[in-house]
């Protein structure tokens, strides 16, 4: 039944079921891959037409529904809460370095002084 | 464009079914799966499922078999560039060569229900052939097609 489904042959009733079937987590045998075997398949057969493009007034139109959709588009759950994480990620960084940054401050002031001191030291011994 | 056109052999209507495949290919994008067939692979059968859809809602598959089959094929209506040109002629002519390899019995089938977008069931009807002999015509047709078109997919 995969490569009917595919072929968007099947009747709605029989879809239907086939797309709730896929849907479910019950045990496949074969189902998925057979599916996505078909799918290729339909996937190569558009290129035996000849292609046609649309007036330039659909790219027009198309562009103008884009901008109205981003106005109103929000982020699937999954992008977002990736990109809440990578956020996240880069704060923790952030003050990670800070707090390193911090840390080895008076430890840098005390080597630079120490060696300025010896510096100093050189410098006498020159003389 | 030229799969809904083919499908509902209507200008306006295949122009309306690109603009509402690119709102969805839009809205749609992170389930986008390179490994099922590229980008375009995708468009296409976001169109085609689209014109369908549409063809279906609107009950014009009320057509005969000698009206599908006399429509002639659509004509691009710009020039690809040289490289573009190249590539479709590859891979037009490897997918022409798959079809051409099927029985008759099966080609005129699959040609019924990709680019035509018709049912089996209508396919039945129209043919005059038992639903179950379309069924398996299909499956044959797209079994032998994955076989022939296997190189093309690696």
């Amino acid at each position: 039944m995969a490569p009917a489904y595919v072929l968007v042959a099947l009747d709605d009733q029989e879809r239907s079921a086939c797309t709730q079937h896929l849907a479910t987590r019950a045990p496949h045998h074969g189902c998925r891959e057979a599916v996505a075997a078909a799918e290729m398949v339909a996937a190569r057969l558009g290129a035996a037409l000849i292609p046609q493009r649309p007036s330039p007034q659909v790219w027009r139109e198309i562009a103008a529904r884009l901008q109205e959709d981003r106005g109103t588009a929000t982020l699937p759950d999954e992008v977002a809460r990736r990109r809440g994480l990578y956020h996240l990620c880069g704060w923790l960084v952030a003050a990670a370095l800070v707090g390193v940054y911090l840390y080895n401050a008076p430890l840098d002031r005390r080597a630079l002084q120490a060696k300025i001191g010896l510096g100093g030291q050189v410098a006498s011994a020159g003389h | 464009m030229a799969i809904a056109r083919r499908i509902l052999r209507n200008v306006e209507e295949a122009e309306d079914i690109v603009q509402e495949t690119f709102l969805e290919l839009w809205r749609r994008a992170p389930q986008f799966d390179g490994r099922r067939g590229g980008l375009v692979a995708w468009i296409v059968t976001i169109a085609r499922s689209r014109a369908i859809d549409r063809l279906r809602s609107c009950s014009t598959a009320g057509r005969t078999i000698d009206e599908v089959m006399a429509t002639p094929e659509v004509h691009p209506s710009g020039p690809p560039s040289p490289v573009e040109h190249t590539e479709r002629r590859l891979t037009e002519s490897k997918v022409a060569e798959a079809l051409a390899a099927l029985p008759p019995e099966q080609r005129r089938t699959i040609q019924l229900a990709y680019f035509d977008g018709l049912s089996q069931t209508e396919i039945s009807a129209k043919t005059g052939c038992p639903l179950g002999t379309v069924k398996m015509r299909v499956k044959l047709a797209v079994g032998k097609l994955k076989t022939l078109l296997k190189d093309d997919f690696s």
